[in-house]
């Protein structure tokens, strides 16, 4: 239902992680809002985000499921340098930051 | 054999070859490694219901302990633990147990330093080894990649990237063999394969108006439009047909090619429930703020599910629930909808919980949602674990929601135990005497970003 998030840089393994370790709420979320998602998605990626992406799914949802426009409003205040690092090194502490 | 698993082994040998682990004896007791229990108390108090005495004698005799209250305590403690754990009795721990524990925990690694200096890294080492053999052999998942990478490193670090490329792309087949075995082939037996969905007229009345083909739908929603009552169905389209949002009429909202969710709407949401949703978003001076219910039904559509079915869990009472708390601490829901959508199907219990505990310390609910809407979306445990680790710290709450310069970072922040003690340990806050939240703010989110920067 969510294989789609291969299309953006997730890989087989991380996939099969995310699977495992998502609450089925947020996987059924992932689904439905699939259109939106996709556009975070790949907004992320231009950013620099892949590898990680899965990482962003897992700990930051409100993040891949919010409307494109805030995002990018809401990332426009903010180094997004510092923001692709910290989801690779601290994503748990992002909140900090975003 | 594959180049990357011999590889893994040459690795396993070589680190083998250059730690001595002989000296591991030294630190066992009863079969018991003391690192092992060390680690244990380090993550949870709680686990000190599993140290036997003789390790509780050990600790006394050699740390030297005179205080004769000390062993009366800390096995009366133990004891509490045990039944906390077991029992779920309720423990309230005093002064005299808390220090006795922290007296404990120190002189164990005290004598673990004693009796083999860097004891813990010989033993982490050791069990990473063991780890990754354990994966080789016994067809187990392989994990522990960044120990994988540092002996690597240490291997040959001219021919790192290459070593790592061969290692990793052995590990990802290893990996997926065991998480995604080979189908298993059944016996052959009789299935009865449905050539055609065939739905009541009805159903075909509805289809035809979404302009959909049926058949790109996934199989479930498929059943379920096929096998659920026909006339729930067709009470929910009659509502959401309609021109007018303000009626109901939101299917308009949804874009035509989302035809999942438009048959998730029309599947597991009541009429009620859709009215619900509408009228909560009904102002009278303002009238049906068609944006936010836009969002709501492209971003989280399980606001509006009320009926009970097995895929998707019904969140219209929690969201009912949590706009009427949102209305009444006069927050702006607008733009909390379209910074978070996710925030409107928490689970509500869980919201009003920490609202009103955060409440019995001062804090204001509106500024708790304006600040902390992201941390109770997705992770609003935190906030109860933190504030009873200020608390452990003797901070006033009172005074903590009333400075709140620190945007409420204390309470959003992992691992807030052990920044705080690292703190305390650099002399750059006073134990059981903090309040310049400010500060801490400032500390942790420079040490957040300076890692950041420099692992970037």
């Amino acid at each position: 239902m969510i294989e789609y998030l291969k299309e953006y840089g997730i890989s087989n393994f991380d996939y099969l992680y995310l699977q495992k370790n998502l609450n089925p709420e947020d996987i059924q979320r992932l689904m439905l809002a699939e259109s939106n998602v996709r556009e975070n998605l790949l907004y992320f990626n231009k950013l620099g985000l892949k590898e990680n992406l899965h990482k962003l799914i897992l700990y930051r949802l409100d993040l891949v499921i919010m409307p494109l426009d805030q995002l990018k409003y809401l990332l426009s205040k903010i180094d997004k340098e510092l923001f692709v690092q910290l989801v690779n090194t601290n994503i748990k502490n992002l909140i900090l930051l975003f | 054999m594959d180049e990357g698993k011999e590889l893994l082994f040459k690795l396993i040998d070589f680190k083998r070859k250059s730690v001595s682990f002989k000296d591991q004896e030294s630190i066992m007791l009863d079969g018991i490694n003391m690192v092992d229990i060390a680690d244990m108390l380090e993550k949870d108090m709680d686990n000190l219901c599993d140290v036997p005495d003789s390790m509780i004698d050990k600790v006394i005799e050699e740390g030297n302990i005179d205080d004769n209250n000390f062993k009366k305590n800390i096995i009366q403690l133990r004891d509490l633990l045990y039944g906390k754990r077991n029992y779920n009795l309720f423990v309230k721990l005093n002064k005299e147990y808390r220090d006795a524990f922290d007296i404990f925990k120190s002189t164990l690694l005290e004598i673990i330093n004693k009796k083999l200096p860097g004891a813990k890294s010989v033993v982490e080492i050791d069990k990473n080894l063991n780890l990754l053999q354990q994966g080789l052999e016994n067809h187990k998942l392989i994990k522990n990649f960044d120990f994988i990478e540092s002996v690597c490193h240490e291997y040959d670090e001219n021919k790192y990237d290459t070593n790592m490329l061969k290692i990793y792309r052995y590990i990802n087949d290893h990996n997926l063999k065991i998480l995604n075995p080979p189908d298993i082939e059944f016996e052959d037996f009789d299935v009865e394969i449905v050539d055609e969905t065939e739905f009541s007229d009805k159903i075909y009345e509805i289809l035809n108006k979404f302009e959909m083909d049926y058949r790109t739908l996934p199989n479930f929603l498929l059943k379920d439009l096929k096998e659920m009552d026909n006339n729930l169905i067709y009470s929910t389209f009659e509502v959401i047909k309609q021109n007018k949002a303000e009626d109901g009429g939101v299917l308009h909202l949804i874009p035509k090619e989302n035809q999942v969710l438009r048959v998730v709407l029309l599947l597991y949401s009541s009429p009620q429930a859709v009215k619900a949703v509408v009228e909560s978003l009904t102002t009278e001076e303002d009238g049906l703020d068609i944006d936010s219910l836009r969002i709501l039904l492209n971003y989280n559509m399980g606001v509006f599910i009320d009926r009970i079915n097995d895929y998707f869990k019904p969140r219209n009472k929690d969201y009912l629930n949590i706009m009427d708390g949102l209305k009444e601490i006069k927050v702006n829901y607008k733009v909390l909808i379209k910074r978070n959508p996710l925030f409107l199907s928490q689970n509500y219990d869980m919201f009003k919980y920490i609202v009103e505990y955060c409440h019995e310390f001062g804090c204001d609910p509106k500024e708790l949602v304006n600040r902390c809407h992201k941390t109770l979306t997705i992770n609003p445990t935190v906030i109860v674990n933190n504030i009873s680790i200020l608390l452990s710290h003797k901070v006033n709450m009172f005074t903590y929601f009333k400075d709140g310069k620190d945007d409420f970072n204390l309470l959003k922040v992992e691992k807030l135990d052990s920044i705080i003690n690292q703190l305390i340990d650099k002399k750059v806050i006073k134990k059981y005497s903090f309040t310049n939240f400010d500060k801490i703010n400032s500390i942790i989110l420079n040490s957040v970003f300076k890692k950041a920067r420099k692992k970037g």
